[in-house]
């Protein structure tokens, strides 16, 4: 039997001995937890007396001092109930997602059907139907924290499995909201036949709820598209790098470099040739007649026009036209 | 300086804002129902606390009852 000032001190015991209560097992720590409050309780008994005489007399006291109040200022019970009840109702935001159902018991929807004239059968048929809803509801919204949880953690870590996870947790939210709105609009026709506040009342209850379910399930798909689009513009520099990295990029761009450097080489020291053979005469042009034009005859003229253009686009001070002509002009 | 706050009139306000009786009565009323809840827990206290003396009693008497042979 602990009072508050005993639960203090047995939470400092507790504190105190944590340290050791830490290591042991379970049945251990209840045992010594156990032990020390006997102790406490024995050690508390011989005031227990004491201390609950002191209580009751300060709460008379206070009962008398309020009773004294209420009677000097000579105001009715219920109507100081009722104001008290209209401010907390004023200083009290509702909460638009209450759920209203819950708010119909099942021994009062059993009365209005009696009242109404329903059959027994009737009545617990659709009690029972009210409890399939309301289960099936708990499911679809521990599916959608469940489906939340599940987002949340693939925010880290964008795999096809989980997507795949909460696609299929949609589709069958998707089916049961069906399931439930063709069960909800069946069991209302009954009541529709009978008392249409009630019905009016159950429907709004219902249409509440299930609103609050599809504003969750967009909520969910909102977040679910936002995250694919994160993934989306996170993966595009890798598509990039990729596409950068193709073979035939860079694979075989040195190469083809290197071909024509030498390729403009060979040709620029072709021309200095072909300059001494006209300017100097025979040396020159004997060289270039053994070791050169066998190079330059051999290639087709497809082949030389690919070569000159490959140079003029090196170089475009030189005009296509001369460069051309050229060989020709010195072949000849 | 003009004090560009709206004044109130007493008469549209709430009695639970407006009177100084109702506000008390309502603290009164409060502080009421919560002695009665206290003096509830202390009577279920008081009779576990009787309970608990009446067994203890009910077990000195056997053990006297049963006492044999000398001291």
């Amino acid at each position: 039997m602990l009072r508050v000032s005993g639960v203090c001190q047995f939470f400092f015991h507790l504190d105190v001995s944590i340290l050791y209560l830490i290591t042991m097992q379970y049945h251990r720590r209840l045992f010594i937890i156990n032990q020390k409050l006997a102790h406490m309780n024995e050690q508390n008994f011989i005031n227990l007396g004491a201390w609950w005489a002191q209580k009751m007399s300060s709460a008379q006291e206070k009962l008398t001092a309020a009773v004294k109040v209420l009677l000097n200022l000579a105001l009715a019970e219920p109507f100081l109930r009722n104001q008290w009840g209209s401010q907390c109702n004023a200083v009290t935001k509702q909460n638009p997602g209450m759920l209203i159902l819950q708010s119909i018991s099942y021994l009062s929807a059993i009365k209005q059907l009696k009242i109404l004239g329903a059959s027994k059968a009737v009545a617990k048929k659709l009690i029972s139907d009210i409890i399939k809803i309301k289960d099936s509801l708990a499911i679809i919204e521990n599916m959608i924290a469940q489906s939340s949880m599940d987002d949340s953690s693939a925010v880290v870590e964008p795999n096809s499995n989980r997507l795949f996870d909460i696609s299929e947790n949609l589709e069958d939210m998707q089916t049961a909201y069906n399931r439930l709105k063709a069960r909800l609009d069946s069991n209302l026709k009954l009541l529709t036949g009978h008392d249409g506040a009630a019905a009016a009342l159950i429907q709004d209850a219902a249409g509440d709820e299930m609103q609050i379910l599809v504003f969750k399930c967009q909520a969910h798909l909102m977040r679910i598209h936002g995250k694919v689009q994160q993934a989306k513009f996170a993966a595009v520099p890798f598509e990039r790098r990729i596409s950068q990295s193709k073979p035939g990029n860079n694979i075989y761009l040195l190469p083809v470099v290197n071909l024509l450097i030498l390729i403009t080489v060979q040709i620029l020291s072709l021309l200095s040739i072909q300059n001494l053979a006209f300017q100097n005469g025979h040396p020159a042009l004997s060289k270039w007649r053994k070791d050169i034009i066998l190079w330059w005859i051999m290639r087709s003229s497809w082949e030389m026009r690919c070569i000159f253009q490959i140079i003029y686009s090196l170089n475009p001070s030189i005009s296509p036209t001369c460069t051309i002509s050229m060989p020709i002009h010195t072949c000849g | 300086m003009i004090d560009a706050a709206p004044t109130a009139n007493a008469a549209q306000l709430p009695p639970y804002l407006a009177d100084d009786n109702v506000r008390r009565g309502i603290l009164s009323l409060l502080v009421q129902d919560r002695v009665k809840e206290e003096i509830f827990r202390l009577q279920q206290e008081h009779c576990s606390m009787i309970k608990w003396l009446e067994g203890q009693i009910q077990n000195l008497k056997a053990a006297i009852k049963n006492c044999n042979g000398t001291l």
